[in-house]
């Protein structure tokens, strides 16, 4: 079982995290792992989860990563309420893992495509890197795995994987 | 896989030798045609004259008058062949502002070369700025691709540059928001918009990549764009509010005339309802799109015409790009609240700074603004607002000046016109119009101004009304209000 303490590490190696601190939050009563990152440079929250799960696998259990303008100086801990307040309000986007066969097909494009451990069902696709290029690489791939054409519009629209799977059900 | 422009030109000239590349107008409007071979072989030609000259040792750039014309197509791509950055300048500028650009070049180039593809490459003096920043890999590093003037708006001239040196990619070029809205490998495009200005530029360079039959049209005259349209079966072309304006004014406007046209994309300005209208009705929805994004390349929206008929006055949703509304604190407001628009895209690539130290406004997080004002709707559809200096503060309440102009335009006496703050002694301001009547019309202050008083507010209504012969407009058809601003600021107030 990962620590909280080991995931902090990782995530405070990534070039572009300052700081990092990781707590336990009550999100819909469930308990998840959610780390906070002050950043030198931007990267997005999915990213960050994408690079912490890489190096520690896919079950570390970390569910998101919030970034934070300054976290509390002085090592006071961040405050777990306020990261359930972020994540409430949608400003972390949580790891779920795909629903059914679908999502399960697509989330697999998505991941390759982008060269992602592991793509969220609810992650959007600019935060996770997405650009033009992969774009058409996952629309291609859609369309040869479903058999049917996909809209660029339409893929741009869906923007998560759970999304795009309700148009291709 | 990407090719440079050298190879890629002569590619598609050893695959389709004969085929039109570009179809431009001489002094004479004289048709002038050239094949791609014909083409690719001046392209050659200025290229090797322009390496020839310029110095590898001393940061060189090229300067090409872009009017648009056969010689000015053939010298943007030469530079862009050879690799030395290029800055399509406005022939027309005026000899203090051509001064502030050239300083502004002069920033980042030890020198210049103005490259005229007729007379070959001549030495540009350019005057030498502050030292630029020593040392380190910095951006003034950068190799770059091509600059162009921005700033219309404002009246201050800003440059931007595009990293280089531009590359030739099956897949992003054109950008995928472009081939979104119509456009095919290939295509026949007719530019309107002069090679100064950034949409048409970028249009020009890509219809170069992408292997189409580029129409030059030297100086836009709306009867002659749809014939132009109908006599080449024109499949694409990209146009400004004001072309808009312009060429559906013919009440005999003929529809079979854009048979060919498979899109029309217009950008650069805000475009009035009644003329975005008008277009649907000529193209039908499927075929207009509007796309809204700055010089700087922080973001793009795309909107086409049945969208726009569903959100009238949106410029669409952001295309690669997520837009945030933000207040003067910076916090992210909810939907139906304006703010500030900041945008942000993956596609760095596209992404160009300017040449000096301005900055372009960025937060934390990567959301980058170039100072528009708008707001979100629940589906995240964004809505322009007019910019804080265009808005006409008349006592506390707020005018847009299109809305304005948009209801003179309407009045069938009125061409064109511009509406400005007027200082007033107790509201602050009032609106002021500067009116442009068709020729050989009058018509008394009285009767427009109970026009006006029929369609809008007391408080927008004009209360001084200046007629002239044109209202001042950016080659992109960007209504330059400071141009217009009264130059006794803090002079004689009315009443």
């Amino acid at each position: 079982m990962v620590t909280l303490p080991e995931i902090s590490e990782v995530l405070s190696g990534h070039p572009r995290v300052r700081r990092a601190e990781v707590v336990t939050v009550c999100v819909e009563g469930r308990e998840v792992t959610v780390a906070a990152a002050e950043l030198s440079g931007y990267v997005s929250g999915p990213i960050l989860r994408d690079y912490v799960r890489r190096e520690l696998g896919e079950d570390c259990g970390l569910a998101g990563v919030l970034v934070v303008e300054q976290l509390p100086a002085g090592g006071g801990g961040v405050d777990a309420g306020s990261v359930a307040v972020a994540v409430a309000e949608g400003r972390c986007t949580l790891f779920e893992d795909p629903g059914d066969e679908v999502e399960r097909r697509v989330a697999a494009i998505w991941s390759a495509e982008m060269d992602l451990r592991s793509v969220g069902v609810n992650d959007d696709f600019l935060e996770l890197g997405g650009d033009s290029l992969s774009a058409l690489g996952i629309i291609a791939a859609i369309e040869a795995e479903f058999g049917r054409p996909l809209d660029v519009y339409a893929f741009m629209s869906a923007a998560s994987v759970r999304r795009l799977a309700q148009i291709l059900r | 896989m990407t090719t440079p422009v050298r190879s890629r030109i002569a590619g598609i000239a050893r695959a389709d030798p004969d085929r039109t590349a570009l179809i431009g107008f001489g002094t004479d409007l004289a048709e002038q045609v050239l094949s791609w071979r014909e083409f690719a072989g001046r392209v050659a030609d200025t290229a090797g004259a322009l390496r020839a000259v310029v110095n590898r040792s001393t940061r060189s750039c090229a300067v090409v008058p872009a009017s648009n014309t056969v010689s000015a197509a053939i010298g943007i791509t030469a530079a862009l062949a050879a690799e030395v950055p290029v800055f399509p300048l406005n022939p027309g500028t005026p000899p203090a502002e051509r001064d502030a650009l050239l300083r502004l070049l002069g920033l980042r180039f030890g020198h210049g070369c103005l490259l005229d593809a007729e007379l070959g490459p001549q030495r540009l003096d350019l005057p030498a700025g502050p030292e630029p920043p020593a040392g380190g890999p910095g951006r003034f590093d950068a190799a770059i691709a091509y600059l162009l003037a921005t700033g219309a708006s404002t009246g201050i001239p800003k440059i931007t540059a595009r990293p280089g040196p531009l590359r030739y990619d099956p897949v992003l070029t054109p950008s995928l928001v472009i081939r979104q809205a119509g456009w095919r490998s290939g295509q026949r495009q007719l530019i309107v918009g002069p090679l100064y200005h950034a949409a048409p530029f970028t249009a020009f360079i890509d219809a170069l990549l992408d292997s189409n039959t580029v129409v030059l049209q030297p100086f836009f005259a709306p009867q002659w764009t749809v014939e132009l349209v109908r006599r080449y079966a024109i499949e694409w072309m990209q146009l400004t509010p004001t072309h808009m304006r312009e060429m559906l004014r013919p009440s005999d406007l003929d529809p079979a005339a854009f048979a060919s046209l498979r899109a029309m994309l217009h950008t650069a300005a805000r475009c009035d309802a009644d003329t975005k209208r008008g277009w649907i009705g000529l193209l039908g929805p499927e075929r207009v799109y509007e796309f809204y994004g700055a010089t700087e390349g922080i973001g793009a929206t795309l909107v086409r015409g049945d969208e726009w008929l569903a959100r009238p006055g949106t410029v669409g949703r952001g295309f690669l790009t997520q837009i945030r509304i933000l207040d003067d604190t910076g916090n992210a407001v909810p939907p139906g609240t304006r703010g500030t628009v900041f945008m942000r895209t993956p596609q760095r690539a596209g992404r160009s700074d300017y040449i000096n130290d301005q900055a372009i406004r960025t937060t934390l997080d990567g959301f980058a603004t170039v100072g528009d004002r708008g707001r979100l709707d629940r589906d995240g559809y964004l809505y322009l607002e007019p910019r804080d200096h265009d808005v006409i503060n008349v006592g506390g309440e707020k005018v847009d000046p299109d809305e304005v102009e948009a209801v003179l335009r309407d009045h069938p006496a009125v061409i064109d016109a511009a509406a400005v703050a007027v200082p007033h002694g107790t509201l602050g301001s009032v609106v002021g119009v500067h009116i442009v009547l068709r020729p050989g019309v009058s018509v008394r202050r009285a009767e427009l101004a109970a026009h006006c008083g029929r369609r809008l507010a007391g408080y927008k209504v004009p209360k001084r009304f200046m007629f002239t012969d044109q209202v001042p407009r950016s080659a992109a058809g960007k209504l330059e209000r400071w141009r217009l601003a009264s130059p006794h600021e803090n002079g004689a107030a009315l009443p």
